[in-house]
């Protein structure tokens, strides 16, 4: 609304400077690309395809950083950063629940080694 | 100032219409399902051990919300909603990760603790048993020794020799009874206690009591002397506590002399009580 109090000139290269940011010069999101390829790669380390919710969310990642490849192809960089930021965050929540779930598997390891313990004490 | 005026009035129009687009434009299923991601884990666990990571999916909600109010329909809104629902997702998955983990430290403690206690528990079985095994060997030896001890004992008051029978204690009629008398003698008492040490070694063992006379007087009365006196050996045996069912008494009177009836030595030594202990398959 205050654009509408800027003198007219004025307003007019601002409008053109904002058309110009928008669309055609948006820095193609190179880094946004590497952090989410590389949050792709430590997915993979922790074995995230090894456990059904974390596996879903890494293909979504994988399938979003092609997407946002694409875009970037096609010159539109500022869709291409969010898809690459939806990437990062899927990668990241594949990571930590494969994490959970290794962590889970090995709590329940060390619960079961005390139980037998126990029951063999009882024997 | 006419056309200051106007123009306000557009914006004014403009902004109610911009009010009215906003409330007709409903939230994307990613914000909803981001709001509801997020007062989960900030009503959870998630909150509780990892509140810096809420807070995180806090910040990022707001944007969403945000973009949401400014421009309700655009693909940015969508992205950032869905972002906010990984990071409340994210939140949720790392205090799920927090929890095992203590968990499983807990369990290793308590596994570790319990080894340590079965640990002590068989130490000490063991330390028990090896007591339990040193104080068994102990009593053996005493008993050994004391059967020594009553075997040496015995040899001073009564001959020990073995035979095709057994083992034979003799013991001397003067050193057991009175003449002619069948009860035994306080000196005789002492000696036969020797007898029963010994003879407890050897539970399994039968036992024949023999009552013997030399050939002065009449046969029957020594035949039925020798089984009072052999009787009253069993008696006192079996008070002692050797058990009545292994030992039994026989008076064999004169008939078998171990010595010349004919001087007064022989026949001392005719009057006497032989013991027999007999392995257990001759009963």
């Amino acid at each position: 609304m205050k654009l509408i109090h800027l003198p007219m000139p004025l307003m007019a290269t601002a409008i053109a400077y904002g058309m110009l940011v928008g669309c055609g010069s948006y820095a193609p999101p190179n880094e946004s690309l590497v952090n989410s390829q590389a949050s792709v790669r430590a997915a993979q380390e922790v074995g995230a395809q090894n456990n059904p919710q974390a596996a879903l969310h890494l293909k979504l990642a994988q399938e979003q950083v092609d997407q946002a490849r694409q875009l970037m192809g096609d010159g539109d960089n500022k869709r291409a950063e969010f898809v690459l930021l939806r990437a990062q965050a899927d990668a990241e929540l594949a990571v930590a629940l494969a994490r959970e779930a290794s962590a889970r598997g090995e709590a329940q390891q060390a619960q079961d080694e005390l139980k037998s313990l126990k029951n063999g004490d009882h024997r | 100032m006419i056309r200051g005026l106007q123009i306000r009035l557009l914006a004014g129009v403009l902004s109610v219409g911009f009010l009215v687009g906003c409330g007709s434009t409903p939230p994307p299923k990613e914000l909803i399902e981001a709001r509801a991601a997020y007062q989960k884990a900030q009503a959870g666990t998630a909150n509780q051990v990892n509140p810096a990571q809420v807070h995180v999916a806090k910040e990022s909600l707001d944007q969403a919300e945000k973009a949401y109010d400014n421009s309700p329909g655009d693909a940015e809104t969508r992205d950032r909603a869905y972002i906010a629902l990984r990071k409340a997702q994210l939140a949720e998955a790392q205090a799920g990760m927090m929890v095992a983990e203590r968990d499983r430290e807990q369990a290793q403690k308590d596994l570790q603790s319990t080894q340590l206690a079965m640990g002590k528990k068989t130490e000490r079985e063991l330390e028990t048993a090896r007591h339990q095994l040193v104080s068994e060997h102990q009593a053996l030896e005493d008993e050994r020794r004391r059967t020594k001890e009553a075997l040496d004992n015995l040899a001073k008051m009564a001959e020990v020799k073995n035979d095709q029978r057994g083992m034979v204690i003799t013991l001397s009629g003067q050193v057991l009874f009175a003449s002619g008398a069948a009860a035994l003698l306080p000196a005789a008492m002492s000696a036969l206690d020797n007898v029963v040490t010994a003879l407890k070694a050897n539970p399994d063992r039968s036992i024949t009591v023999e009552g013997h006379t030399d050939s002065v007087g009449q046969r029957t009365y020594n035949m039925d002397l020798s089984q009072k006196r052999a009787d009253s050996v069993r008696t006192y045996v079996v008070s002692r506590g050797i058990p009545s069912e292994i030992i039994h008494a026989v008076g064999v009177g004169p008939d078998r002399p171990v010595a010349n009836n004919g001087t007064a030595d022989g026949r001392a030594n005719n009057r006497r009580v032989e013991i027999i202990v007999s392995p257990p398959e001759r009963k």
